[in-house]
């Protein structure tokens, strides 16, 4: 069970590179892309259920892949991803049980 | 306002960054080869994805050839409108081929700038929002794919290896509008030579490649096609690259821009065949003209 999380972090992060662009590729008659973020928002809820020090690592985890994986620049996703990682932690703790909103945070994002 | 960050993790904040900081100046450079730690990450990453990607190309083929089926009656129709035609080409490319084939007789060992191996390889990832930009692919330098070789489908030039790890590498597409990535083509014309200029990136507004600095006495027409030129020396010559939509004189009235349509579906590629140049032929073709040069030296020398 310990390795449960990471690993389905790790399964929606391949998934955004491979069955995602397979089934549905971007076409030249849509002006709107969709980008999938499932691994991101994975890591945010994992953040918001399971405090700052957990979001920072799993952040930082997941931006070193996706910078090496799929750019050429380290850094970039490596710390902006751990920091939004800290950030929605922070919700955890000041608002302990007001789903509200986590939820809003979380309807803003699917709507990027 | 609480406080969001204690002394401690002020701190902390600040040496990452600064440490953010170091790793993006180190590598934002264009780079020849990706470090080992990249390639070990970039390898097992590239396994669990080929792992993922063919079941997800086996269903999408079925899915296709459904579709397919569908429109099989007017494809009938329209290839047995160009199946007339075919005779008369086939004839013609057979008296083609043993005219090139007794002339190159005659140049004994030589081949031509063009001739080269291929390496097939699948495409394993490709990013939504790096879309015109990379490609993964699942061969590697174990399976002898260099940096800078030319990637192509069945229709076309596509792009150019980036970096290379012992089991897959990262292919830099034509769409990709970095300053470095320049690929010279050129456009036969019926009549003169060929004219030559710049493939230098992606038009987003028409989704068009856009072929730069061709000498504005050359005449372009809608129609005509581009094809690589193999002077760039990287990539061997008559690759097909496209066809002319549109040309403009470009900003500053001494050179045109062409508008050009890829002949290879960017949309759909999962098949990729890598191109490896015939390096030795290369050098053998060179150091044969660098003699025949050397003994007309010699043979002015003794005329004199």
């Amino acid at each position: 069970m310990r390795y449960l999380l990471p690993a389905f972090v790790a399964f929606f992060f391949i998934i955004e590179g491979t069955w995602f662009q397979v089934f549905f590729p971007p076409s030249t008659e849509q002006d709107l892309h969709w980008v999938p973020r499932f691994a991101f928002v994975t890591v945010i809820l994992i953040s918001i259920y399971r405090g700052s020090r957990s979001g920072i690592f799993y952040g930082m985890g997941l931006g070193l892949f996706q910078d090496v994986v799929y750019s050429t620049v380290i850094g970039i996703y490596t710390f902006s991803y751990a920091l939004v990682g800290y950030m929605a932690g922070l919700i955890f703790v000041q608002s302990n049980q007001d789903h509200l909103s986590y939820c809003s945070l979380l309807l803003w994002l699917w709507r990027r | 306002m609480p406080h969001f960050f204690s002394n401690k993790r002020l701190i902390l904040l600040m040496v990452g960054i600064i440490i953010l900081v170091i790793l993006v100046g180190l590598t934002m450079r264009e780079r020849e080869q990706a470090t080992i730690p990249e390639q070990i990450m970039r390898d097992s990453v590239g396994v669990v994805q080929s792992v993922f990607q063919r079941p997800a190309y086996f269903v999408r083929d079925i899915y296709d050839d459904f579709v397919n089926i569908l429109n099989v009656h007017e494809e009938n129709e329209r290839l047995k409108g160009q199946l007339n035609d075919y005779a008369m080409l086939r004839s013609e490319v057979d008296g083609l081929r043993e005219e090139n084939d007794s002339l190159t007789s005659l140049y004994e060992g030589m081949e031509s700038l063009s001739s080269f191996d291929t390496i097939p390889a699948l495409v394993i990832d490709r990013q939504p929002d790096r879309w015109t930009e990379t490609i993964g692919i699942n061969r590697g330098t174990q399976h002898g794919v260099e940096t800078d070789m030319a990637v192509i489908t069945e229709e076309g030039l596509i792009g150019r290896v980036q970096y290379t790890s012992a089991f897959t590498s990262q292919v830099q597409l034509l769409s990709d509008g970095e300053r470095t990535n320049r690929v010279s083509a050129k456009v036969s014309s019926e009549e003169g030579d060929p004219a030559v200029g710049f493939i230098e990136g992606w038009d987003v507004d028409q989704d068009l490649l856009v072929l730069q600095k061709v000498d504005s006495e050359n005449e372009l027409e809608p129609g005509q096609f581009v094809s690589t030129s193999g002077l760039g020396g990287l990539f061997p010559a008559d690759l097909p690259i496209g066809e002319i939509v549109d040309v403009q004189v470009d900003e500053y009235g001494l050179t045109q821009n062409a508008y050009i349509e890829p002949s290879a579906d960017f949309f759909h590629l999962n098949h990729v065949l890598v191109i490896e140049r015939n390096v030795d032929n290369i050098e053998g073709i060179q150091e044969e003209f660098l003699q025949q040069e050397e003994e007309e030296d010699e043979s002015e020398g003794s005329d004199d």
